[in-house]
């Protein structure tokens, strides 16, 4: 499947589940609003009957609506007559119980001689019981005889009679969650594939163009004619001699990475032999077998580490490789110590090409390369993956500084060896056979 | 000795280069060697050549890249990929873009 086709499937796969969210919301809005008006409704009716029985109890006629809504749970009830509270209790609980609004209520009686709300109580439905109003009801000036009523309940009243579009609403998000999730293995997958496929190219172009070049030169060598050009002769033979060699560099660090990888899970296995090495003598030895000649700049008193010397000195190579690799023109390479406590940093700086802020992270993934850098020198994606896993399995850490166009810093911060558990100071740079 | 034909070989990597355009120079051919996309687009805008044989994957701008600019600016010159990316996709990405043949590395 394309990348484009898949970038236009994940699109719509996302408007989808926006459209489908967007519809759910507003389908469960409009049916709170529903609700809402149909409380209100009934409430309205309910007490305009509370109002109608307190009239006739009084023998009054009583104007045709009694009722106002003051805010959107609370109602003024004019009667034109005074109140009896226990009445008028006896009354909306009937009245509301039988237009099957059974939700927690608290009203007030005005008393217009004192222009306030005389009589309150808080009823609930858990038992009917009466507790004192929870709070001072709003009185109303146009009326001289009414009653204030506040549903507190009414917005989960409202929500209780929703239970089918929550339930609803909810299957929708977890399938919607189920999408989502699939979407992202998707991607995910995706990616690994892409990952995998840059790096079968990259192992086949690093691989196969030593061995092209090889089995060119070893058909120029079976020529007889090679054997009168002694100057040709001469250059075939460098050219064999630098090819089986860098074939030979580049299976030792595919090598290197699979020793320092288990299997799916990408931990670390590598199996350090550590000794005491003094990082100045081991970083000279370094500078020293490059071309062209790396710079030291050591300011650290002591630079004796617990460390693997062998992995040291790859990761150490491998930095200086990078450096080397991406500096295109006249490179300056230092290497340098410095102590910060009782830590040593020591690091690898470069004036070369740089690296983007962005991919500071992810330089040390597995099989991940620059995409600006693809183009500038070849790779497998693994070098800088390995001095990762070296540096986390001593337990040091590792930082990189850099700006595009001005060079890069690659620093290793490490605690110093103590004198009291300083073995032996290791030998010049020793591979294990 | 007249040259059979001028081809512009476009390799980043200095030994191959170097045994290719040594066998092709045998074979009498004349041959310009350039070692990125850059160098080759302006080595073509320069000189006459016969055939255009490039790599890849080379630095500055692709062998893709390049090929799309030679096809652009001359239809009829012979393009050949050389490359070790034997994938499907990128023979047939190669071919769509007006190369006439795409061979990989012995």
């Amino acid at each position: 499947m394309s990348r484009r086709l898949i970038s236009v499937l994940v699109l719509l796969s996302v408007l989808s589940i926006i459209g489908i969210l967007t519809v759910q919301i507003v389908w469960v809005r409009n049916a709170y609003t529903l609700r809402e008006r149909q409380f209100r409704q009934t409430a309205f009716i309910a007490l305009q009957e509370v109002a109608g029985r307190v009239a006739t109890l009084n023998h009054i006629v009583l104007n045709r609506y009694a009722v106002t809504q003051l805010a959107s749970d609370y109602f003024i009830v004019n009667t034109d007559s005074p109140i009896d509270p226990v009445t008028l209790e006896h009354y909306i609980q009937t009245s509301l119980r039988a237009h099957n609004l059974i939700t927690d209520f608290e009203y007030g009686i005005y008393d217009c001689e004192n222009n306030r709300m005389v009589y309150g109580a808080y009823v609930s439905t858990q038992g009917g019981q009466q507790t004192p109003a929870q709070r001072m009801l709003p009185t109303f000036s146009r009326y001289t005889y009414y009653f204030g009523i506040r549903f507190p309940g009414q917005a989960s009243f409202i929500s209780e009679q929703l239970d089918g579009w929550i339930l609803s609403s909810g299957v929708v998000l977890i399938v919607v969650a189920f999408f989502g999730y699939t979407l992202l293995i998707v991607l995910r997958q995706r990616r690994l594939t892409e990952v995998q496929r840059d790096f079968i190219n990259s192992i086949t172009h690093e691989l196969q163009t030593p061995v092209s070049t090889l089995c060119i030169a070893a058909d120029v060598l079976r020529s007889e004619a090679i054997l009168t050009q002694p100057e040709r002769l001469r250059q075939y033979a460098r050219v064999i001699h630098e090819e089986s060699r860098r074939l030979q560099q580049q299976i030792r660090n595919v090598l290197l990475v699979a020793s320092a990888t288990h299997g799916r899970t990408e931990q670390t296995r590598l199996a350090l032999s550590p000794t005491g090495v003094d990082l100045h003598t081991l970083l000279t030895e370094i500078a020293g077998t490059f071309q062209p000649p790396i710079t030291t700049d050591f300011r650290a008193t002591s630079a004796v580490i617990r460390a693997d010397r062998y992995h040291l000195t790859n990761v150490l190579r491998n930095l200086v490789d990078n450096a080397l690799k991406y500096t295109l023109t006249d490179p300056h390479i230092t290497l340098s110590t410095r102590t910060e406590g009782d830590r040593l940093i020591w690091s690898v700086q470069d004036n070369g090409i740089g690296i983007a802020p962005a991919h500071h992270k992810r330089i040390f993934r597995q099989f991940y390369r620059v995409p600006a850098h693809e183009s500038t020198a070849h790779g497998f994606g693994l070098g800088l993956y390995y001095v990762h896993q070296v540096v986390r399995a001593h337990g040091w850490s590792i930082r990189v500084t850099s700006t595009p166009g001005q060079g890069s810093c690659f620093s290793v911060g490490c605690p110093l060896d103590t004198p009291a558990i300083l073995p032996k100071i290791d030998a010049p740079i020793g591979h294990p056979s | 000795m007249t040259p059979k034909a001028a081809i512009l070989y476009v390799e980043d990597d200095i030994n191959l280069s170097f045994v290719t355009k040594d066998n092709l120079e045998l074979a009498q051919f004349a041959v310009t060697h350039c070692l990125t996309g850059p160098d080759a687009w302006a080595a073509f805008r320069r000189e006459p050549f016969d055939v255009c044989v490039l790599d890849v994957m080379l630095p500055g701008f692709d062998g893709f890249t390049l090929a799309e600019k030679i096809r652009a600016d001359n239809p009829a010159i012979p393009i050949l990929f050389l490359s070790a990316r034997a994938d499907k996709t990128d023979r047939l990405h190669g071919l769509r873009l007006g190369a006439d043949d795409y061979l990989t590395k012995p």
